[in-house]
């Protein structure tokens, strides 16, 4: 995949641009946000990620000319703000996603490879499957090898985030946010007890796993290799 | 509604005192003119009675008693008796010309009803009498006329009385109302202001009166609170920018070093305890810069309808497994069934009730029992968090809202010592009540929020 970075920190923008070549992607990166937006305007990324702050033209108004010259490239808004209306502020205008920083590079990549695959996958299904397991979305029942699943409400939703992003490592950050709805950090392990809950329904009566610990980064819903 | 609104402003009340002077003033020279109108009139009639016994007394004198019987009884034949009377008589009372009286005898110069004078006559009379050689002459003149002409004038009157009276009713109505819907603008404008939409300003019109003048100052006021705010916040940016970056770069670094992990055992407890700093100095930041956010109060502009039942259901879903691992119970309990809603911020709410309940299952201890109750109050709606752990010192309790303390003077416990104070700026930011009990035993939280008004239903 070929990414846009916009980062006007020269450490940061060095260490990003060589960390997301390491995952064997190409990387251009911008110092200002109008040598930015002129990279961008050229249509050739499949995604951009891009600091909120910069000189020469702030990331939100170089975001707003992308959406307006009709520029969809997902975008990746990096901020040094995380109040919950700097979020939505971003958000509407056209990010797809927002993460504040610090943040570890993993977590980048995890919500990198998120946006990216977010295009692809239309939304309107009625069935899920990954392996042996399936998600009736209408009746909202859970099967696994023909078994019917018992799942409390909050164990569903963050059952079919996982499925929806199979293959996919999905942070602690990202779930709290996508499931949760929670924008801030929790003071209890509401993720690990969920995660292990979960586990104990989808994963122990049967002989192989699905979700997968990532250490240091989040977990993982594949079937085993 | 709109009368009690209307008698409340201070235009009306001016606008009804100005009224009721002029009314009173009115009606005062009325009754002077009306007094002066009526005596008028009455000298009138008396003048015309004189005039006529005046006037035959001459006749009398020039042409003796036959012509004068004989102009009498001309007179009478050309002259109405409810108008005029006259009777001309001996001073012994035998009747000589004119029409026939009562008691001739009786009368003397004065006022008297007709029915003294004849039995036909209705009408008041100014009877003048006159004796002249032995002759007595009485001469009257009816009232009626005068009485019809103050019948007129009273009726125009009371016309215009009645105009008068309406056009300075309609006058109060029009200047109250005026004044009323500027004065309303000016409040829906401060009222707005203080909902966080600090752009809002006051209309200014073309008078140039002392509202005017006023709406001029209340805006170049809100100009400075404005920029005030918005430097305010900027500065917050700017910080924030520069506190973040290097911490950022940190990050990237402890990142990388954990590539050398494999290399050096040691290495991975110090870099988890280097990320866990680095995460709590971020976090520390960010409660701070929230709170600062929270009490600049201009998040109020983006309040939509939340439902409180939703919420709070949802939320003892989330954290009832996470109780469980601490052997503790979460009890859900609502007074009702229907959404609950009141206008706020979803995700600031969210933090607040997940920080109160996640407080709960910190400090209650094993074995602890955590009562989330939601309730109606009138208005209000009314959460209540309980639990039967240790609880807090009665003397604590104003304390804990306070930022950076901590119950724990040694500072070892975990956590930014933030939790409580953004819980406090976000219920002061919903205009809600924050209340600590003791729930003898342990600590009970509620939070009494304002219900839905009804105007975004």
């Amino acid at each position: 995949m070929k990414i846009l970075l916009v980062e006007d920190d020269k450490l940061t923008r060095e260490y990003l641009a060589s960390g997301l070549r390491g995952l064997g992607h190409t990387c251009d990166a911008a110092k200002d946000g109008l040598e930015g937006l002129s990279l961008a305007m050229r249509d050739i990324y499949d995604a951009i990620i891009l600091d909120r702050m910069l000189p020469g033209m702030e990331g939100l108004a170089v975001l707003k000319a992308l959406r307006a010259n009709s520029v969809s490239t997902p975008v990746l808004l990096l901020t040094a703000i995380g109040g919950v209306d700097d979020r939505v502020e971003g958000l509407e205008a056209g990010a797809d996603d927002y993460l504040v920083k610090p943040f570890a590079f993993s977590e980048l990549s995890a919500r990198l490879s998120a946006i990216l695959r977010r295009q692809s996958k239309p939304r309107e299904q009625t069935r899920l499957a990954v392996g042996d397991l399936e998600i009736d979305l209408v009746r909202r029942v859970v099967t696994r090898a023909g078994q019917k699943l018992d799942l409390l409400q909050k164990e569903y939703a963050l059952l079919e985030y996982f499925v929806r992003s199979e293959g996919r490592v999905l942070s602690k950050n990202m779930l709290l946010e996508q499931v949760w709805d929670f924008h801030f950090d929790p003071k209890t392990s509401v993720v690990e007890t969920h995660i292990s809950r979960l586990r104990a329904k989808v994963d122990k009566p049967f002989a192989t796993p699905l979700i997968h610990t990532i250490k240091n980064v989040g977990y993982c819903l594949r079937v085993s290799d | 509604m709109f009368l009690t609104k209307l008698t409340q402003s201070s235009y009306f009340r001016f606008a009804s005192a100005i009224a009721a002077v002029f009314l009173v003033a009115y009606f005062g020279a009325s009754a002077v003119a009306f007094h002066a109108i009526n005596q008028n009139l009455k000298t009138r009639v008396v003048q015309v009675a004189q005039l006529a016994s005046a006037t035959y007394e001459d006749q009398y004198q020039v042409g003796g008693l036959g012509e004068l019987i004989s102009t009498i009884n001309s007179d009478i034949k050309t002259k109405h008796a409810d108008d005029v009377v006259v009777w001309l008589g001996k001073a012994d009372g035998s009747f000589l010309a004119g029409q026939q009286l009562k008691d001739p005898l009786f009368l003397r110069s004065g006022d008297y009803p007709g029915d003294v004078l004849a039995d036909n006559i209705d009408d008041r009379f100014h009877v003048e009498v006159r004796e002249f050689d032995h002759l007595r002459l009485v001469t009257g003149n009816s009232y009626e006329e005068s009485n019809d002409i103050r019948d007129v004038v009273t009726s125009a009157y009371a016309g215009a009385t009645i105009v008068a009276f309406a056009l300075a009713c309609l006058a109060i109505f029009t200047l109250a109302r005026q004044g009323q819907l500027r004065i309303d603008r000016i409040r829906s404008v401060l009222k707005r202001v203080a909902l966080g939409q600090l752009d809002k300003r006051i209309e200014i019109s073309q008078t140039h009166d002392d509202l005017n003048i006023l709406a001029v100052e209340i805006n170049s006021a809100l100009s400075q609170l404005q920029t005030t705010v918005d430097e305010i916040k900027q500065v917050s940016v700017n910080i924030a920018h520069d506190l973040r970056t290097p911490l950022n770069r940190l990050s990237l670094h402890v990142d990388r070093l954990k590539q050398l992990e494999s290399q050096y055992p040691d290495l991975e407890q110090a870099l988890r305890q280097i990320n866990a700093d680095i995460h709590l100095m971020a976090s520390i930041f960010d409660a701070v810069l929230r709170i600062a956010q929270i009490e600049a109060g201009t998040l109020r502009a983006n309040f939509k309808p939340v439902d409180v039942l939703e919420l709070t259901t949802s939320l003892c879903d989330t954290f009832a497994p996470v109780a469980e691992e601490a052997e503790q119970l979460i009890e859900f309990q609502s007074g009702c069934h229907e959404p609950a809603l009141m206008p706020g911020d979803k995700a600031l709410l969210t933090q607040m009730f997940a920080n109160l309940i996640e407080n709960a299952i910190r400090h209650a201890g094993r074995g602890a029992v955590i009562k989330v109750q939601m309730t109606l109050e009138r208005d209000k709606i009314v959460v209540c968090i309980a639990d039967n752990g240790p609880g807090i010192p009665v003397e604590e309790k104003d304390n804990v809202l306070q930022r950076f303390y901590r119950l724990d003077k040694s500072r070892n416990s975990e956590g930014t010592g933030l939790g409580l104070a953004i819980v406090k700026a976000i219920v002061d930011l919903h205009r809600a009540e924050l209340i600590l009990e003791d729930n003898q035993p342990g600590l009970r939280v509620c939070v009494k929020l304002p219900g839905d008004t009804g105007h975004s239903r």
